[in-house]
């Protein structure tokens, strides 16, 4: 743990907030990546994160806690970037995900653009919990840490996003089929 | 057959899949500000109220109680010195096709209070949002107004019994947690949790439907802040089948 290194940087430190900051900004960078679908918006994400770490470091009053602590202002920074780009477009209300879907067809239709549509089509929320779960592999009760809210929300936006992204998986495997029968 | 796992397995894989993302160029702009930025330093004397014995805990939570309270009670008397709010200017029995200017939506995030509008032809719809991040956390909640020029609000069951309404003078019907009938109107956010109140307001002989969406966190402030832009609702009929609006909205709107 960087403990020490915290403790330094909290107290003006910029060689030990060099080397907090390095340990993590790709990882920082590959996350909001990831719940932004915008590189140039995760970059600014990233960007404003690590300058909020710094400005705001004296103030975190338990070093230990430096990390989840780190991933709400990141994810507070993705929040803001996604606010700033927002426009008013019709939601899409995802199918319901009631209908099991064969393995083969699903492997066979899955690609990188079908996942990328579904992952936008959930919202901003439910990408934030899905990447802190799944990519930064942070359990739920970090996620809820970092995200500030209870874990049986988190649980609960996990599910919901899961399912979405299985519907919308289901939605599209249909759509490529029906296109290739025609 | 696939199963939650199989879908799991799927989006983890495409989440760790190489991006290519290389930070350095951050982390070098970002150093090169520190010079520039400064830490805020805690405002709390550090340890102190640890050390503090109960009594002058209580004493001290007992002082921050009153501080409140007199600045709450001040506010509260600072807020009803101008009195009930004017009554609307517009009356829905006798629209003048000339009397609204075409006003256009907000866009971007609105930064201070300023007066909008919006023509919708008959089965349009037009929103905006108010979002508020915590500055503690990360969490967000936000207050959504849809308008719609439509034959019926109501198109899908649910909700409470419409009751009779009179929104910014005009006469109609309002039904409270309702499902809308339309995808375009459900708020971009956790589906499913927000309470839409549908309102569907007879402008001389259109029906304009206004649906207030808001999240279970939304505060009463905001709601009532919300409830305030549809008071502001000046509207006409125009054309032949379209509808126009203007309204009012304070800082923090956009149509995002």
């Amino acid at each position: 743990m960087d403990t020490d290194l915290v403790r330094l940087a909290q107290n003006g430190d910029k060689g030990a907030f060099t080397s907090l900051a390095a340990a993590r900004a790709d990882r920082f960078l590959a996350a909001s990546h990831r719940i932004l679908r915008d590189l140039s918006l995760a970059e600014d994400a990233t960007q404003q994160a690590l300058l909020s770490i710094w400005r705001d470091l004296p103030q975190l009053r338990d070093p230990a806690r430096f990390d989840a602590w780190s991933y709400r202002l990141l994810v507070r920074a993705c929040y803001a970037e996604a606010g700033q780009t927002r426009r008013w477009a019709p939601n899409i209300r995802l199918l319901p995900a009631d209908e099991p879907i064969a393995a083969d067809e699903l492997s066979s239709v899955v690609n990188r653009d079908q996942l990328d549509r579904g992952f936008r089509r959930i919202s901003l929320d439910h990408r934030t919990v899905v990447v802190l779960h799944h990519y930064l592999d942070l359990p739920l009760d970090q996620v809820a840490e970092a995200l500030g809210i209870p874990v049986g929300t988190v649980a609960s936006r996990l599910h919901y996003a899961m399912r979405a992204l299985r519907a919308a998986l289901d939605a599209d495997a249909r759509s490529t089929t029906r296109k290739v029968a025609q | 057959m696939s199963t939650d796992r199989d879908v799991t397995r799927i989006v983890r894989s495409w989440l760790h899949e190489d991006a290519h993302e290389d930070a350095d160029r951050v982390l070098n702009s970002v150093l090169d500000q520190l010079e520039t930025t400064t830490q805020r330093r805690p405002w709390w004397p550090a340890r102190r109220f640890l050390s503090m014995n109960n009594n002058a805990r209580i004493a001290l939570a007992a002082a921050a109680v009153v501080v409140v309270g007199l600045i709450g009670y001040e506010l509260l008397i600072a807020s009803n010195v101008g009195g009930p709010p004017p009554a609307p200017s517009s009356t829905p029995s006798a629209p003048t096709a000339s009397e609204l200017p075409a006003l256009p939506m907000p866009g971007a995030r609105v930064s201070s209070a300023g007066e909008y509008g919006w023509t919708g032809e008959l089965g349009s719809v037009a929103g905006m949002h108010n979002v508020v991040v915590d500055d503690g956390t990360s969490a967000f909640r936000q207050t959504q107004i849809v308008f719609a020029v439509e034959n019926d609000c109501f198109g899908s069951p649910g909700g409470s019994t419409p009751t009779t309404v009179t929104a910014a003078g005009f006469h109609g019907l309002y039904v409270e947690a309702y499902e809308p009938p339309d995808e375009r109107i459900v708020m971009f956010t956790e589906q499913g949790l927000e309470t839409t109140g549908a309102y569907a307001l007879a402008i001389g002989d259109r029906t304009l439907c206004v649906y207030l969406s808001w999240d279970p966190t939304t505060t009463a402030a905001e709601l009532a802040a919300a409830r305030a832009v549809i008071e502001s609702l000046r509207a006409e009929p125009v054309g032949a089948t379209s509808i126009r609006i203007t309204f009012t909205l304070e800082a923090g709107w956009d149509t995002g």
